[in-house]
């Protein structure tokens, strides 16, 4: 199927080299080409070391590309300062890392909230965000619980409801089941997909478990750093 | 903003026992300053009352010659001038002449050179409280009275109510005059100097028998405020200058102690600086070690949009709270330490310290300053000292941090 909505990433030519001499030298990534649209639920998938992370990072602003840019709702982001960069990754991505994503001194409620005290919004708003998040990722009544009284899985689902509270123009999420058992990966993996379907969220993360990859609309395949593969299903 | 300074003072009590430890040591760097200053200030306090109320009393006057000579011909100028001026200052609330010499002491057995000092026993007792070192018989009372220091009745193997004879050279011809006295009073003041070497007459005794009329040479002062006579400029020392004499406080008088205390404070600040700059490595070090632990949480605050400000404001707030758990600690600490000994005081009975002997218990010294300024500025100390540990944490490589700890 087609899809004709609105461009959200657009990466241009992007290179990513590590290390400074030659012999030490690592192409992360070359001439990566993609585009991500409105709506899409995308998996980077790849062996080991095929640049999942290095992409990711790139497209998050944690490091900048060494060639091409990476344009976030038509702004280069690998071109702004530190104090813009951090305003605008508040506004436009949520990031969803492995593990250990929520702020252990803040409860359920507060990590989320968080971002929107940062963005400025009014407690009685952010009250009724932080109700209507829990019950999306089906956390009701545990919005007092610290991080470390919940479960792995229900973490994630924490910052998954952190991560889309600030309404963004997508969720990036670099391996979010990896630190999860299989089913309990899978049932965070249908629940962005419900979030997806439902809310219409762009969702963008890494994988290497072939159950998930299944669940995605758009399989990007990686390999020594270049796409190989782009599949829309 | 409070979102920064909540999320710093809850990491403060992530790892309790780190937190208390590291500020009881800054509690405790606090407290000995606080301690320091207030038994050093006690010490010098003593001294200090000892000193005026001693002979030297808080202020005094004489013919600029006889400092240097101790000649008994060299008495205070222009006495009705000089007495007149004391009279109508203010702030003088008591003055007492004095006639001082060199002079032997003889017994049957010995004999000693002294210093005699011709005093106004009523004026002196409003100046000086060495009426209260009085150990045997009594104080100076009439021309007959002869108090000798309790060493100086050691050396001449005599007891009270012995008769000495005291030898003086007349002032202007130089010839020897004697007088034979009966001991009437024994000093023991504590200073080798004054019981071994001092004997106390009447005043118009030592008039006589120097054959120097009405003169005398010292007027001892009692001010009202001590602190005003302390201040070189205060205008009495210019009057008093002006007739010729020479007028000073107490502080001139003893420089050498002046001095001394003068180094004790500086050797205070040193102390101080010392004690800042490890309980600042100690900061510093607790804080890199709570920060270096959780650099992967710096980068998700980060990635959610948080500026390096406010990183920096929020371990900040992290050191402000421990800053003020720290100050609590240390005067806690101080009132434990300090309390007892403060109450009792530290006796050292009879020490000697720069010529000084101190005879009282040494009382600790309270200052607002103690509770105010030096919390304050520990305080301050500990958030500024931060400001390095929380710049580093804000400074996270964001591609760095969250692989290394995954
Ligand atoms: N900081 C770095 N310095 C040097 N080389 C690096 C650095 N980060 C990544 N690389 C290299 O870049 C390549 C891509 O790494 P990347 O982490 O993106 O792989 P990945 O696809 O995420 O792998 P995995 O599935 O194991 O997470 C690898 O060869 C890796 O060794
Ligand atoms: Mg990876």
């Amino acid at each position: 199927m087609e899809n004709n909505n609105e461009v959200i990433f657009k990466l241009n030519d992007i290179g990513k080299v590590f290390g400074t001499t030659s012999d030490t030298q690592v192409h992360a990534l070359s001439d990566v080409q993609l585009e991500i649209k409105q709506g899409e639920f995308t998996a980077f998938v790849g062996p080991s070391g095929s640049g999942k992370s290095t992409l990711i990072n790139v497209m998050n602003g944690f490091d900048v590309p060494t060639s091409g840019h990476v344009l976030l709702s038509g702004k280069k982001i690998d071109l702004m300062g530190e104090s813009e960069l951090a305003n605008f990754r508040r506004d436009h991505i949520g990031i969803i890392f492995q593990s250990y994503n929520l702020i252990p001194v803040l409860t359920a409620k507060e990590n989320i909230e968080y971002v929107m005290i940062l963005q400025g919004i009014g407690e009685e708003e952010r009250s009724k965000r932080v109700k209507e998040f829990l019950s999306i990722v089906g956390l009701e009544g545990k919005e007092d619980r610290y991080p470390s009284q919940l479960s792995g899985g229900q973490q994630q689902r924490v910052a998954v409801a952190r991560a889309m509270v600030s309404r963004p123009d997508i969720v990036i999420a670099d391996e979010p089941t990896a630190n999860l058992d299989s089913k309990t990966g899978t049932e965070l993996v249908d629940m962005m997909l419900e979030l997806n379907n439902k809310y219409g969220t762009t969702f963008v993360f890494s994988t290497h478990d072939p159950m998930i990859m299944e669940k995605a609309k758009r399989l990007v395949t990686l390999k020594d750093g270049k796409v190989v593969q782009d599949e829309v299903r | 903003m409070f979102i920064f300074i909540k999320i710093g003072y809850k990491n403060l009590f992530r790892n309790k026992r780190r937190s208390v430890l590291t500020s009881i040591v800054i509690g405790l760097g606090l407290a000995s300053m606080i301690i320091t200053d207030g038994f050093m200030d006690g010490m010098s306090e003593n001294m200090v009352k000892t000193i005026t109320t001693g002979m030297v009393t808080e202020g005094q006057v004489h013919n600029p010659l006889f400092s240097d000579s101790f000649d008994a011909k060299d008495v205070i100028m222009e006495k009705d001038k000089v007495e007149k001026i004391l009279s109508n200052d203010a702030q003088v609330e008591n003055y007492a002449k004095r006639v001082i010499s060199f002079a032997m002491l003889s017994s049957a057995r010995n004999m000693r050179n002294i210093t005699v000092y011709g005093v106004d026993p009523e004026k002196e007792k409003q100046v000086t409280t060495t009426y209260k070192y009085v150990s045997e018989g009594k104080y100076v009372e009439d021309e007959q009275s002869l108090l000798v220091g309790s060493l100086l009745l050691e050396r001449l193997e005599v007891e009270l109510g012995d008769k000495v004879v005291l030898t003086v050279a007349e002032a202007h011809s130089g010839e020897l005059s004697q007088v034979l006295l009966r001991i009437s009073g024994v000093l023991t003041a504590g200073s080798k100097e004054m019981d071994e070497n001092a004997a106390f007459i009447h005043i118009k005794k030592a008039q006589s028998i120097f054959n120097i009329g009405q003169n005398y040479h010292e007027i001892a002062i009692k001010f009202r405020d001590r602190s005003v006579g302390e201040q070189e400029t205060y205008p009495l020392w210019a009057q008093l200058n002006h007739t010729g004499n020479k007028g000073e406080s107490w502080k001139g008088i003893v420089a050498s102690f002046t001095e001394i205390m003068g180094m004790v404070d500086q050797s205070k600040g040193i102390m101080a600086f010392i004690l800042m700059l490890l309980v600042g490595v100690g900061i510093v070090n607790t804080l890199f070690m709570s920060i270096y632990e959780r650099m992967f949480e710096f980068a998700v605050l980060r990635a959610l949009g948080t500026k390096s400000r406010e990183i920096i404001i929020m371990v900040m707030s992290e050191a402000g709270a421990m800053a003020v758990m720290s100050v609590v600690l240390g005067l806690i600490i101080t009132v434990i330490l300090a309390l007892p000994l403060g109450l009792s005081g530290i006796d050292y009975g009879g020490m000697e310290f720069a010529d000084v002997t101190i005879r009282e218990p040494i009382f600790y010294e309270f200052h607002w300053s103690q509770i105010t300024s030096f919390p304050v500025a520990t305080f301050m100390f500990t958030v500024l000292i931060s400001i390095y540990p929380a710049y580093h944490a804000a400074k996270v490589t964001m591609a760095q941090a969250i692989k290394k700890t995954l």
